[in-house]
């Protein structure tokens, strides 16, 4: 006979069973040889460059155009290895807006963390992974760019209220002087610019921050159910 | 800049997929829309395969190898509902689910499968095979489940080999069900229509399957010695 004992440990079987299964969803696949099988059938439309022809160019102007290049790559080298960037309030509300908006940027539309990762994978082979969020209503995901450094973002629903977890390499990113709060002896920074609100911790090596117009506690409620 | 969400995906809506009725009208009404995200269909299908597709590749290959136990069949039935996929992908339609659409291109490849194996569709129904009641009164009689003291640390002590197992050895209708809803965390109400059956048994065979799978795994864990 059904006891509210007997419910509740059933219950607590079920929940724990399902967490047991959703953890098989996180072991990696490799679809290499698949992939190789499929581009077989359906080979990639790759893009002919066009031959520059270069005889035009009078050694004035490629000497011009060699000095350009060295410039370039100078710059390239001293932004590419100078150091972390703040994350500011205002440096994430915009890019949390752009996200929403897909302004100038390519967003994937997914609908898994998983698939997520897969797609951001394969346009950044160096993107910091994506932790796995419960179950929420994933739907894009994005490379963005914060100062210099390169960080990727997924866009999501929680309680109706659009969500962006912000996630980069961890050396590449400097916590805010903020408030902070302690959640099972994790420090999260909390900030808030035009009613978003930011939570952000270091956790496995990376950067994450979720922000959105949800309370501070709710998302830090969220930030602390990622599964790193 | 409106609040609201978008939807996931807008690869188009399947009317009928290679004989298969599948029907997802309701889609839309479901996701809420974004006026931001830019989900255009892309220039041509090929492109639009790689980038909405692929993402799930992961997910299509892990679910054929948990539904086959032959790898090379596995990866087959893998390829074929990629093919599949890329195939079908000019009839669709705005703002569908692309894992459930492909979860049931998955489905019919492996019916398929069985078909040319010389088995009629009615030897993979669950129902017609009398599974039903068999299972109910495996699910029944175990329906105290000793031995699960402290669930969580006794399942985070099988290995992913054994949990696969257990899944494998569960009826076909019990597995797809638990592989859509608790490994892929798929909602109730796609898995009903991936399965081609009402929301109610979704659940209820969720409910049941949890029940056989630890079933399964507590006679490994006496086995093993992981359990009384």
């Amino acid at each position: 006979m059904s006891t509210p004992e007997s419910d509740k440990k059933r219950q607590q079987l079920d929940e724990a069973t399902s967490r047991r299964l959703a953890k098989l969803r996180t072991a990696p696949v490799d679809t290499s040889g698949l992939l190789k099988a499929v581009e077989a059938q359906i080979p990639r439309s790759k893009a002919h460059p066009r031959r520059l022809k270069l005889t035009w160019l009078s050694p004035m102007r490629a000497a011009a155009a060699s000095l350009l290049v060295l410039g370039l790559i100078v710059a390239l080298v001293i932004n590419s290895s100078s150091g972390p960037v703040l994350a500011s309030a205002e440096r994430l509300a915009h890019i949390h807006e752009e996200v929403l908006a897909a302004g100038g940027n390519h967003v994937t539309p997914v609908d898994s963390i998983g698939a997520a990762n897969v797609a951001l994978a394969a346009k950044w082979p160096g993107a910091p992974s994506v932790p796995e969020l419960p179950r929420d209503h994933v739907m894009s995901c994005c490379i963005h760019t914060m100062g210099r450094k390169k960080i990727v973002c997924v866009a999501f629903q929680t309680d109706g209220v659009p969500i962006t977890m912000a996630v980069a390499q961890a050396a590449d990113v400097k916590l805010p002087a903020s408030e902070t709060l302690s959640i099972g002896g994790v420090t999260y920074y909390v900030q808030s610019r035009g009613g978003i609100n930011m939570v952000m911790t270091e956790r496995g090596g990376r950067w994450v921050c979720l922000m959105g117009k949800l309370p501070v506690n709710r998302l830090a409620e969220l930030a602390s159910s990622l599964r790193f | 800049m409106s609040t609201e969400l978008e939807t996931r995906l807008n690869c188009p809506q399947p009317r009928e997929i290679f004989g298969h009725r599948v029907n997802f009208a309701d889609r839309q009404t479901r996701y809420q829309k974004h006026d931001g995200l830019d989900l255009r269909p892309h220039e041509n299908t090929t492109e639009r395969f790689y980038s909405c597709v692929w993402p799930y590749a992961q997910m299509i290959l892990r679910a054929a190898h948990y539904l086959v136990r032959d790898s090379a069949e596995a990866d087959d039935i893998a390829q074929e509902t990629m093919i599949k996929a890329f195939k079908g992908l000019s009839r669709f339609e705005d703002g569908t689910n692309i894992s459930a659409w492909l979860m049931t291109i998955l489905r019919h490849t492996r019916i398929d499968h069985f078909r040319a194996a010389a088995l009629s569709a009615a030897d993979v129904s669950l129902e017609r095979l009398g599974a039903e009641s068999t299972n109910r009164a495996i699910w029944t009689e175990h329906q105290d489940e000793p031995g699960w003291e402290n669930p969580d640390e006794l399942l985070e002590s099988f290995s992913d080999h054994h949990v696969i197992q257990a899944l494998r050895s569960l009826p076909k209708e019990i597995r797809w069900t638990l592989l859509l809803v608790e490994v892929e965390e798929m909602d109730h109400e796609d898995a009903a229509k991936v399965l081609g059956v009402p929301v109610g048994t979704v659940k209820s065979r969720a409910f049941r399957g949890r029940a056989m799978l630890r079933h399964g795994l507590l006679s490994v864990a006496k086995e093993l010695r992981l359990a009384r």
